[in-house]
């Protein structure tokens, strides 16, 4: 005995029928746990089963049929969306053109504020330093000085005295000593007083004030007798230290190899000799002053001894 | 669609995004008909489906840049058609009609039962006793030729309620043409 197919309802009919004109029976068919041919089997047992399919092809053929649009409608509606297409183009070039000038006014903005800090930070270290140089370059003038024995370098610096210009080492000699003396006897008086405060500017005003050997004119003897003077290109290569502009930079130039052991650092100045600018170190002895004479490259010009 | 024509739109496609003006117009001009008709079916509503068009247009033409390929540019331009006259339906708030409240088709025996005008306005009126979801299984299928599996995809539902959404949408459509068959066969004679 073998089982009849039964018939289908009707909303199962038209599913089946309407999977069939499809093309999606085995599909349905599967979904409901069944094959093809026993959904095929069904329908052709349900009364009604071929209108049915008729009816549903029929309405698919009506359903197939697109609903007419007037041409010039078409065009009007293709237009106003190509139009809404160039301006969303065009405002996305803009909304990129903006992000971008956003984004170069936020990198300067950024930069800028990093120049900022960078200079600030270097103001900030450039004014540390300079203090510590002025601090460095005054404490040689102020306090009492070093003993060469240690071989002390001096600091070049535009803190420290000038004696003027003169043409003759010897007058710049005394000037130095006499100078020296002053600030000692300043020093002792009122140990308060910078010894800078004792000295005038580089026009040799102080130096006329400083004593009775100014020179005012006539060329530099080479070698003046019973001065001690020195062919200052003996010195060549004597200086030690960083070799530097006069009066711009910081240098250190030794001076105390010229001297005796023992021999005190009193004056650290400036002057003008023959127009060049030259560093007037004098160092006291017990009988004697030393005055040496560097070149603002730390190259001996001239030393001296005075009594 | 042949294959060579949906290469076709994807070349143009392409060329669209690239912001070829030309080639933006002839992509819309070769599927502005069934766009408007998906929307037709689903709205059954001469204006609203003329503002969703528009509006699946727009959104066509604008966002061409984003077709990434992987589908047909029709399934996606059609998927773009739905979206816009779903939304076109609950903006305006559309609800089916019961088929009692819409106009009367009379049958008009002197131009015959299929005439084209009569037989959109039929259509409209069977199809406004679905809900829009409902349409627009029917035009996806029916206008577009789309299989089950894509029109479950573009609609987010499984294949197996596409199948009864269709069955549903043609079988009223089917007994709307196969009652007024039945009443052409029985005219109504006035005194």
């Amino acid at each position: 005995m073998t089982d009849d197919p039964a018939p289908l309802e009707s909303e199962e009919l038209d599913e089946l029928l309407s999977a069939d004109l499809d093309g999606e029976l085995a599909e349905a068919a599967r979904e409901r746990g069944s094959d093809v041919d026993a959904v095929r089997a069904r329908i052709a047992v349900t009364p009604g089963a071929p209108e049915r399919r008729g009816a549903l092809a029929a309405a698919r053929a009506t359903l197939s049929e697109a609903p007419q649009l007037d041409e010039l409608v078409a065009a009007r509606l293709r237009a106003q969306a190509v139009r809404a297409a160039g301006s969303r183009a065009e405002l996305r070039t803009a909304a990129r053109r903006d992000r971008r000038h956003r984004a170069l006014l936020t990198g300067g903005g950024i930069a800028a504020c990093i120049l900022l800090v960078v200079a600030i930070a270097f103001a900030v270290t450039r004014s540390g330093t300079s203090n510590s140089s002025n601090r460095s370059a005054a404490e040689p003038a102020a306090a009492p000085a070093t003993p060469p024995s240690t071989g002390s370098k001096l600091a070049l610096s535009q803190s420290v005295p000038a004696l003027g210009s003169y043409t003759d080492e010897r007058a710049l000699g005394s000037v130095a000593v006499n100078t020296a003396q002053q600030r000692k006897t300043l020093a002792n008086r009122d140990s308060a007083v910078p010894a800078q405060l004792a000295f005038g500017n580089s026009s040799g005003t102080s130096a006329r004030k400083a004593g009775p050997a100014r020179v005012t004119g006539g060329s530099p003897p080479a070698s003046s007798a019973g001065s001690n003077a020195v062919n200052p290109h003996v010195g060549n290569g004597a200086a030690a230290g960083t070799r530097a502009g006069y009066g711009t930079k910081q240098s250190a130039c030794s001076a105390a190899q010229f001297v005796a052991p023992g021999d005190r650092l009193t004056l650290h100045a400036t002057a003008t000799l023959n127009g060049r600018p030259v560093q007037v170190y004098v160092f006291t002895g017990p009988k004697e002053h030393k005055v040496v004479l560097l070149s603002p490259t730390c190259q001996l010009v001239n030393v001296q001894t005075v009594d | 669609m042949t294959d060579d024509e949906h290469d076709r739109d994807e070349e143009l496609a392409r060329r669209a995004a690239r912001g070829d003006t030309g080639a933006l117009d002839a992509l819309l001009r070769r599927h502005t008909t069934l766009v408007h008709a998906v929307c037709r079916r689903i709205l059954g509503n001469p204006d609203d489906a003329l503002d969703a068009t528009q509006e699946a247009l727009i959104a066509i033409a604008t966002r061409v840049g984003t077709f990434d390929g992987r589908a047909r540019f029709s399934t996606w331009a059609y998927r773009v058609a739905t979206n816009a006259a779903l939304d076109e339906a609950r903006r305006r708030g559309r609800r089916p009609v019961p088929a009692e409240q819409l106009p009367e088709v009379e049958p008009n025996p002197t131009a015959g039962l299929q005439s084209a005008v009569a037989d959109r306005l039929d259509v409209d009126a069977a199809l406004a006793q679905l809900t829009p979801e409902y349409r627009a299984a029917v035009a996806l299928r029916d206008l577009v030729g789309m299989d089950y599996a894509e029109i479950a995809e573009i609609l987010g539902i499984p294949p197996g309620t596409v199948r009864s959404r269709i069955s549903r949408g043609r079988a009223v459509l089917a007994d709307l043409l196969g009652n007024r068959e039945d009443a052409s066969e029985h005219p109504t004679v006035n005194p």
